[in-house]
């Protein structure tokens, strides 16, 4: 029988979350290996946010036999019911059956996180509705996979670091560029010395956009527009703003970081990985950049970055007008280009370069999904872990608090704040819209 | 209040400055001297009055035009790259404008909402009253403490706490957050604030509303002091604030242990980790604990090993990474085999992660553990943790055909340590068969270079074929660019097929490898024509030809070409072979040439395929030539597979000429199904050609396409869209009826229409529900002259392109309007019900010209 949705007050749901009992599935002996999981040993998930993104992961993870996706949260029904009708219409044909209706129903996230047959949560909201489920969620026990970049500041991402270690969750960050072998091929090559000694990065990511300027408009029936701005400034309801393919919410900052942070944080995540800087960052950032003139969107349209990190190394990231899409190792003897579908070197020779056992190899995955199901069963590290989504996803918030002020910045990466920069020392946190906190 | 930005006489130098350096709209912003670019000299600044910007926020309203407030935006990010002094200046100019935007009644609410926001960046204390002021507003209170939450100065702790009387409960939630961050702060500038805020929050944490009261509760715990932690400890909450209450007691904790207090923060680790208090709770604290006193966390891991409850296994298990004392490790390790199977995987998984080798002897006796899943896990660990003495026991595994042999072969090619490549190489002298083939390639996928004398005695001399099979492998795997020459002599000495099979892929893998191929395959050049033509040599010389038929270029195609008359078969069936899988055209002329000369059954196979491939190949310079190697082709089959190779090869040439070669085989009994299919399909496909009569020609929209990356032209620009949106080609309608008329500058007879629509669904592109053709010889008057209606889709549909063509009979027109009835929302049971959805085109098509053999 399909669960209802449930609405209800903070607290309620805030000790419900807390105090749901864990939920506990069978450990296939094999560690995941061998045959199919039967349905009592399937990872069960939860997904909350039924956006473009969400259903891109529903995609993914119903294509994996030892998950089932057995709840679904959005606040607005127009994308929470077509995702539900899918799933279990995907079940249905994978069962022989007619219909199926086993998967619940959720406008609110705690309820979500607090349904005892829910064991992980898979989390694809818009960046200012990241830390704070992903926060409750490791408070209850679940484990999460979290859409990148980690969170809207700083100050969100080390809570969210620190409440996914302290309750021992396994976490898995959307930066699947990790699960492309190309990626980790470069990084061992650029790690052991193939390109000699690195010395600088190059990083072209899409640029931003534009959008004209949108009348308020009244909250469509059926969407809970109060939950989805959550810990957000206060704006009116547009379409635009909320609901409109591709992902426009995150071109705004009350709600993300732009292109910079969308997808700045897949390289930059890959730069700090090849330079074993994964729990650190850049001393200094700076940089120039273009703005839109007008309209809802206000983060930067096209840019150029210099990030000096303490090994010596400078990454310069622009947007792919002014460099090539993609991330190119530059060492003393070479360089090394990687995109998501190419890997090309100089000298050549360097791509067909073994990995010797006793030189330096990274944790690698074949499948971003399937090592997050792996790791929830083994309890060992995901391919894209808590501590280094927060410092690339800090990169990114650095990148963007340099434009915003205009000026050079420092940052001192073990203490996560500014050097001497009351200024931008402001901008590692922000206020929450009452009654959300952190 | 005349102006709204009215600086004193000291701010007019301030403001010149302000102007000067506002730029232009869109213009780059400078962070940075050490990368900021020289302004273009070119691009005259476009003066601004920031009076001017400042009145047009006074009134602005969200939604109307915001390009003021841009503007201002841009003034701040240029302040900020001016030298200290000038941008504190300008901070503070640009701070009196947003306040008195604020005090001015005149101001909207959405004005002074973006004044707050601003405030926030370059808000100092004179900000604070007025914000603070905001706090009696109701509209306005969350954008004040948006801003005064930022502002590091002891005048906003003052006034948030003389606001808190009174105040909904919203807004004293919301203080209470803004304390709590603020007095949490290590670099907060007001050093008594802790202590005023530990007094404050003791007190609301009993207050009668539950969201205050547990608001207050996890306020202490963040701030993470002794003080704190006591009063948290010592509190009584009711049932709905409980679990928040301890969840503050654990926050307070881990502040506690990150600041030093170990003892304390044990305490309340201890006292939390209680059996009554939630798993969760219970989890965290027990990982507390042993952070809390790893030295001495042994006996704690092992109890929490054995408990009931999964979670605190698993926590117990990922508590060993954390363990300095690696005897403490080795003391876990020894329990897995008398611990249940799911604890000792988590055992094994802890083990490998926390790298723990002195675990490596209890791992290798998991080895042969009962449970086939500790098993593997432990295979796969030794491989971590192993050393060279483990070699035995892997290579022994990893001959079996299961998971657990892969498991430790995996594991054989990734041990490290000094010696593993020495023991390997011993552990061969004393092994034969599968065991000594494992061996040898993993030497291969180690990279044992070394050894590579070893791999190719292995090669030569082993008489067990699957070691010399393996050993191939192996060389295979770690050849070089430069190990070219060794190989070369190898072949010269080589016998046996089989061998000389491995040695032509490992040759290959030498000549990709390096870093300069033309050296390469001039080396091999050179070697085959100095190879003697002697029967005994036959083989080699096949082998040198399949290499350079794998490399390519105009060398080797010299060196394949000579092949072609060699005296031994075996070597011209090489060439030819090398000649069939040329990856362009080169070789068409003389794959023709062979066509008609070959008689060997084995060359006419060959000849067939290579004849199929270069068909198939794009750049061919004449059509006809394409039709040549067709019949080329079939003269040479017999077979017929290998005729409905041919007949599949050729239904993708979409030519006239292909219908008629058909023919034959339309009645062939053996062939006429498959070729019944291709008559159609091409038959279908020939009239989706470009170029045609509207090319280049302008187009006009009832309504502006949402989506125009390649411009208006691209409608008719006679180039087709990829299946990706994105590709420029394609323009979009979002939510409404496409409508566009294409003047093709004169009277034309037009025959037929044809337009191409994307269907894309997951991307919320769909097809039209209608489209209609009309024509019209004075752009007003239109006749209709094709309709198409589809119903709407009932579920996600596979992306693709969709033709609407239409003959129209021969009407003389100088206007074709296309009309798509769009679906304009997307329909209930899609991901985005209700929003709006798109119509994609890439072109308008009239009178499309079929393609002849004579156009090609």
């Amino acid at each position: 029988m399909k669960r209802k949705i449930t609405r209800r007050g903070f607290l309620k749901g805030l000790t419900a979350a807390a105090a749901a009992s864990a939920p506990c599935f069978v450990m296939p002996s094999a560690l995941g290996l061998g045959a199919v999981p039967a349905p009592g040993n399937r990872i069960q998930l939860g997904l909350i946010g039924a956006g473009e993104m969400g259903n891109h992961l529903i995609d993914q993870y119903l294509d994996l036999p030892d998950a089932q996706i057995v709840a679904v949260c959005d606040v607005y029904d127009k994308q929470r019911t077509p995702a539900i009708k899918r799933i279990d219409h995907f079940y249905a044909r994978r069962a022989g059956q007619g219909s199926y209706n086993g998967c619940a129903e959720y406008n609110d996230f705690r309820d979500l996180i607090s349904d005892p047959g829910v064991d992980a949560v898979v989390i694809a909201t818009p960046e200012h509705w990241h830390a704070l489920p992903a926060i409750e969620a490791a408070r209850a026990g679940k484990d999460i996979h979290l859409e990148k970049p980690l969170a809207l500041t700083v100050e969100e991402g080390r809570k969210v670091v620190e409440a996914v270690k302290r309750h021992g969750r396994i976490f898995q960050h959307g930066t699947q560029q990790r699960s492309n072998w190309i990626f980790p091929r470069a990084v061992e090559l650029v790690r052991n010395g193939r390109i000699g000694k690195l010395h600088s990065i190059e990083i072209g990511t899409p640029p931003g956009a534009q959008t004209e300027d949108h009348a308020p408009e009244p909250v469509p029936d059926g969407f809970d527009y109060d939950l989805w701005l959550g810990p957000a400034p206060w704006a009116p309801y547009t379409p635009m703003r909320c609901h409109q393919s591709p992902r426009d919410w995150s071109y705004n900052f009350d709600y993300g970081g732009g292109e910079i942070s969308s997808w700045g944080v897949h390289h930059l995540d890959i730069a700090h990985w090849a330079m074993d800087l994964e729990h650190s960052g850049p001393v200094e950032i700076m940089g120039d950049a273009e703005f839109p003139e007008k309209g809802l969107w206000n983060t930067a349209l096209r840019w150029r970055m210099e990030l000096q990190y303490g090994n010596g190394v400078k990454v310069v990231f622009t947007d792919s007008r002014k460099q090539p899409q993609g991330i190119r190792f530059i060492g003393t003897e070479g360089w090394i280009h990687a995109t998501r579908t190419t890997l090309e070197a100089n000298p050549r020779s360097v791509l067909s370069s073994i990995i010797l056992p006793d030189e330096i190899h990274v944790r690698t995955s074949a499948n971003h999904y399937q090592n997050f199901l792996d790791c929830i069963r083994s309890r060992a590290e995901t391919v894209s872990s808590v501590e280094t989504a927060h410092r690339s996803t800090t990169v990114c918030h650095l990148v963007n608090i340099c434009l915003l002020l205009g000026r050079k910045v420092r940052w001192n990466p073990d203490e996560e704040r500014f050097i001497d920069d009351p200024d931008a020392d402001r901008m590692i946190s922000r206020a929450m819209r009452s009654p959300w906190r952190l | 209040m005349p102006y709204l930005f009215t600086p004193d006489k000291t701010m007019i130098p301030v403001l010149i400055f302000f102007v000067l350096i506002a730029g232009t709209p869109g213009h780059a912003q400078h962070a940075g001297a050490a990368t900021a670019p020289a302004a273009k000299q070119d691009d005259a600044p476009v003066p601004l009055d920031p009076d001017d910007l400042f009145k047009k926020l006074e009134t602005y309203e969200f939604g109307a035009d915001s390009t003021a407030l841009a503007r201002i935006n841009e003034l701040i990010r240029n302040a900020g790259a001016a030298d200290p002094e000038k941008a504190a200046a300008l901070y503070a100019a640009m701070e009196e404008a947003f306040l008195d935007i604020i005090r001015s009644d005149r101001s909207t609410r959405d004005a002074k909402d973006f004044a707050c926001r601003q405030l926030r960046q370059v808000g100092t204390e004179r900000a604070v009253p007025v914000l603070c002021a905001l706090l009696r507003e109701g509209v306005l209170q969350e954008a004040a403490c948006f801003a005064l939450q930022a502002l590091p100065y002891p005048e906003v702790d003052a006034l948030l706490f003389d606001s808190l009387p009174g105040a909904s409960v919203s807004l004293r939630i919301g203080i209470v957050n803004i304390i709590a961050q603020r007095a949490s702060d290590p670099h907060h500038l007001n050093r008594d604030l802790k202590a005023q805020a530990i007094d404050l929050f003791a007190r609301l944490m009993n207050d009668a509303d539950p969201q205050l009261a547990c608001s207050a509760m996890a306020a202490l715990g963040r701030l993470g002091c002794p003080e704190a932690a006591a009063i948290l400890l010592n509190a009584e909450p009711g049932d709905s604030c409980r679990t928040p209450c301890r969840e503050s007691c654990l926050t307070c904790a881990d502040s506690l242990l990150a600041k030093g207090f170990r003892a304390e923060a044990a305490t309340i680790y201890r006292t939390l980790s209680n059996k009554e208090n939630p798993v969760m709770l219970r989890v965290a604290a027990v990982s507390g604990l042993v952070r809390s006193a790893v030295e001495d966390a042994l006996p704690l891991i092992n109890e929490l090993l054995d408990d009931n409850d999964l979670k605190l296994r698993q926590v117990a298990a990922q508590c060993i990474t954390e363990l300095p004392d690696r005897s403490a490790i080795e003391t876990i390790a020894a329990r897995i085999p008398a611990l249940p199977i799911e604890t000792a995987l988590l055992v094994l998984t802890a083990l490998q992660e926390a790298g723990a080798a002195e675990a490596a002897p209890v791992v290798a006796q998991a080895t042969k553990h009962a449970d086939e899943g500790v098993r593997i896990a432990a295979l796969k660990a030794l491989g971590l943790l192993g050393g060279a003495e483990h070699v035995p026991l892997l290579a022994q595994t990893a001959v079996s055909h299961d998971a657990e042999g892969e498991a430790a072969a995996q594991s054989l090619a990734r041990l490290r340590g000094p010696g593993v490549d020495e023991a390997i190489r011993d552990r061969m002298a004393e092994e034969s068969g599968p065991n000594r083939a494992a061996l040898v390639y993993s030497l291969g996928k180690r990279d044992a270079r070394r050894f590579m004398s070893l791999i190719i005695r292995s090669i030569v001399h082993d008489s067990d074929p699957q070691v010399r099979e393996c050993a191939l492998l192996a060389l295979k795997t770690m050849v070089r660019g430069d190990d070219l020459p060794l190989l070369l002599k190898l072949l010269g000495e080589c016998e046996s097929p089989e061998t000389s099979k491995g040695l032509v892929a490992a040759m290959t893998e030498a000549c990709l490898r390096a870093d300069d191929m033309a050296l390469q395959l001039d080396l091999l050049a050179r070697t085959l024509a100095q190879t003697s033509t002697l029967e005994s040599t036959a083989l080699a010389r096949a082998s040198l030809v399949e290499v350079l038929g794998h490399l390519r270029g105009p060398e080797a195609m010299n060196a394949i070409r000579t092949a072609l008359k060699d005296e031994h078969p075996w070597v011209r069936n090489s060439a030819i072979a090398a000649l069939a899988d040329w990856p362009d055209t080169t070789p068409t002329q003389i794959l023709l040439k062979l066509a008609s000369t070959v008689t060997d059954s084995e060359q006419r196979g060959l000849v067939l395929r290579g004849l199929l491939k270069m068909a198939e190949l794009p750049g061919k310079p004449i059509a006809q030539e394409t039709e040549k190697l067709y019949e080329a082709a079939g003269a040479l089959a017999v077979e017929a597979a290998d005729k409905v190779l041919i007949i599949n090869s050729v239904s993708r040439v979409l030519c006239f000429w292909v219908l008629d070669f058909l023919e034959p085989y339309r009645k062939d009994p053996q062939t006429r199904d498959a070729a019944a299919d291709a008559w159609l399909k091409v038959s279908a496909a020939l009239s989706l050609t470009v170029p045609h009569d509207a090319g280049q020609c302008p187009v006009t929209f009832t309504s502006p396409p949402t989506f125009n990356p390649g411009g208006d032209q691209s409608l008719t620009d006679g180039q087709y869209g990829s299946e990706n949106f994105r590709d420029g080609k394609w323009m979009g309608f979002n939510g409404k009826d496409m409508d566009v008329i294409v003047d093709l500058g004169r009277d034309v007879n037009v025959h037929s229409i044809r337009v191409r629509f994307m269907k894309e669904t997951r991307s919320w592109i769909f097809l039209p529900l209608e489209v209609r053709f009309s024509l019209s010889k004075d752009g007003r008057d239109f006749s209709q002259a094709a309709f198409f209606e589809r119903p709407a889709p009932d579920d996600m549909e596979a992306p693709g392109i969709e033709n609407f063509y239409a003959p129209v009979g021969e009407i003389t027109a100088r206007y074709v309007r296309v009309f798509a009835r769009s679906i304009l929302t997307c329909p209930d049971w899609h991901p985005g019900a209700g929003r709006q959805a798109w119509i994609f085109i890439d072109e308008i098509q009239v009178n499309p010209h079929l393609v002849k053999p004579s156009d090609q």
